[in-house]
């Protein structure tokens, strides 16, 4: 195979240009926007890769999983345990080893190498805790895949109420360096602190590392979806029967799928974990599954911009309307304050969508499809 | 004769209704023959079988040396068997582009990590299929309309897209299940004509289920009547026309009226 350097550079291209934005996020508008609006966009950031994850199932091959936090909660956990205890193998602590890249300003000193060995130790276990979903996710696939729409929904809610309890009954976490240097690595993949979730996580989240892969989730799925791979996994959606006359593996390309949502599952997972300090199971159960489905048939069934725009929105209106509503409640007296607005309004926003647009927002287009559109007509 | 697909002795019942019995064709290269019955004769289930949508009971299919039955319908379809659908099913929110795409993707070579990476080689096939997909779409006279999506096509053209689909897949043998429904009449003609173009202009040998009899008597140069899974004649379509038994099977006689 041939491969130029021009090739080469057209190939990654996207992603230079993804990761030159994060840089701008984290060198520039971090400092400026404070801790709030850093967290907003840290949060963002981890609901786009979970919902673009999402739709390359639920979109792409039209199988229906709700488990979508259950592979969430294990990249996270094995991300997490792999920086925490890994970091107190490498260093004698679980302090932030990084660069310049892993620094949240205010902080405290910026001054430092751009990158340095904690980072490395955070992208391998980030990686890691993808590899970790994505194994979690073949082993769920392989069988259940085989299963069509509603069954295959509960059998991904199964694994991801399997995968709290599993967590949950995990040993108590290690936090004396002694303790922990005494251990071997197999039984302190064990010690993920049970029903108390998995804390003291260093803060490697930052804008920076966060927009970088969220950069490369949206390469790649846009890059499937533009590719013959794309196009399969559509036809299963479509028409299971007629993929198969057309000589589409439906089954092998649903696992792949499903396991490469799961990877993304597990990256977002382990930003997650890193962006809060810590991982909980129970926090990570069937209702944040939920929120990312929300997302994805807001955003429209197999569109990747679509996802991504309602994940940013529906990220972004819990803030505005906590806001809003303690300011409307300053000025109403107390037994008439109103209460938490948000699950109305999302219940609401979804049963207008599935009168009004059922495909969602954008159904299986991109945005920039409509504008094609729209001068197509006007040109004729 | 040089047998291409062979099917014998072809049977498979649902539950206590047998469906096809004792089945058996011969499609030599370059054969254009077709497959009659009344409604419910079983001759979309001899389609199923053939393309392992269902598994047969007893008999085997073979394509030249290669035995069929019991493979999955991708990897029949890899072998080089391809066929349309009698309702249409063709990907009805995709455009006709990629309907015809995700036909010619079975014969594409690269990863999904070539994919992803968008490697020389993802390129370079990704071309080839866009060539042949325009290709095809200029042979069915759907250039037009190739940035439309499948649902909101025309009926005639729907089943013309249909065919070239399954020829995107670069098949052997084409099963075409009713080509010409829904069509109007000068539809129906110009679909004459089109078959046997397609048979010369892709090579492929053809077994067509119809039941427009000015299209069947026309073009098929066999035809093998089917009635509750029981073939009851073979033959050309003049000994086929002339036959008691298919009268009587379409026409009914007062014993069967009877019934």
């Amino acid at each position: 195979m041939r491969l130029g350097v021009g090739t080469l550079l057209r190939n990654l291209a996207p992603l230079v240009v993804g990761v030159a934005l994060a840089s701008i996020l984290h060198f520039w508008i971090q400092p400026a926007s404070g801790a709030f609006a850093t967290k907003v966009l840290v949060d963002i950031g981890i609901n786009v890769i979970l919902a673009v994850s999402l739709t390359l199932v639920n979109g792409f091959t039209g199988q229906f999983s709700i488990g979508h936090a259950g592979f969430m909660c294990v990249g996270g956990y094995v991300a997490a345990a792999v920086t925490y205890y890994g970091s107190h193998r490498l260093y004698g602590d679980a302090f932030l080893h990084g660069g310049v890249l892993s620094w949240t300003a205010g902080q405290g000193g910026v001054a430092g190498p751009l990158l340095a060995g904690g980072d490395l130790l955070f992208v391998v276990a980030c990686l890691l805790g993808g590899l970790a979903a994505a194994v979690a996710g073949y082993v769920v696939g392989l069988p259940s895949l085989r299963l069509r729409g509603d069954y295959l929904a509960i059998v991904t809610l199964g694994f991801g109420e399997i995968v709290r309890v599993l967590f949950q009954s995990t040993q108590p976490q290690l936090f004396l360096a002694g303790e922990i240097q005494s251990q071997s690595t197999w039984r302190l993949g064990t010690m993920l602190g049970g029903a108390l979730g998995f804390t003291s996580v260093p803060f490697y989240s930052t804008l920076f590392w966060v927009y970088a892969f969220v950069a490369l989730t949206l390469l790649a799925t846009y890059r499937i979806k533009q590719s013959g791979y794309g196009r399969a996994f559509l036809s299963i959606r479509e028409d299971e029967v007629a993929a198969e006359a057309m000589g589409v593996h439906t089954t092998r390309l649903k696992v792949r799928a499903f396991v490469l949502s799961s990877f993304f599952a597990g990256l977002a997972g382990a930003l997650f974990a890193h962006s809060i300090g810590s991982i909980n199971a129970g926090e990570l159960g069937f209702q944040k599954s939920f929120d990312v489905i929300i997302m994805v048939v807001l955003g429209g069934m197999g569109s990747i911009s679509g996802s991504t725009l309602a994940a940013i929105i529906l990220t972004i209106l819990p803030e505005v309307l906590r806001t809003a509503t303690e300011h409307v409640n300053r000025y109403l007296p107390e037994s008439y304050a109103l209460p938490d607005l948000r699950m109305i309004i999302y219940s609401l926003a979804l049963i207008v969508m599935m009168i009004v647009r059922p495909q969602g927002l954008f159904g299986l287009h991109e945005i920039w499809d409509f504008r094609k559109k729209a001068r197509r007509h006007e040109g004729t | 004769m040089d047998a291409l697909l062979e099917i014998r002795d072809l049977s498979i019942a649902f539950g206590g209704l047998k469906a096809v019995q004792d089945f058996s064709l011969t499609l030599a290269r370059g054969d254009l023959q077709g497959l009659i019955g009344p409604n419910g004769a079983g001759k979309t289930t001899v389609f199923n079988l053939v393309t392992g949508v269902y598994r047969p009971q007893v008999g085997t299919v073979r394509l030249g040396s290669r035995v069929l039955n019991g493979l999955r319908p991708h990897q029949i379809a890899a072998a080089g068997v391809a066929r349309t659908f009698q309702a249409s099913r063709l990907f009805a929110d995709l455009t006709v582009r990629d309907n015809v795409r995700i036909g010619c993707q079975l014969r594409a070579t690269h990863g999904l990590w070539a994919t992803v990476w968008r490697t020389t080689r993802h390129v370079a096939d990704e071309a080839r299929i866009r060539d042949r997909c325009e290709q095809l779409l200029a042979t069915f006279g759907l250039t037009k309309r190739r940035g439309e999506l499948a649902r909101n096509l025309p009926y005639g053209d729907q089943r013309r897209l249909e065919m070239a689909r399954a020829l995107a897949t670069d098949p052997q043998v084409l099963l075409l299940d009713e080509p010409a429904a829904g069509m109007n009449p000068p539809e129906k003609l110009a679909l004459r004509e089109l078959i046997r173009s397609v048979r010369r202009q892709f090579d492929v040998t053809i077994l067509l289920i119809e039941h427009d009899m000015g299209v069947v008597m026309d073009i098929c140069e066999r035809i093998t009547v089917l009635d509750y899974g029981v073939t009851i004649a073979v033959g050309t379509p003049q000994e086929v026309q002339r036959d008691a038994r298919v009268i009587a099977a379409y026409l009914g006689t007062p014993e069967t009226e009877a019934r």
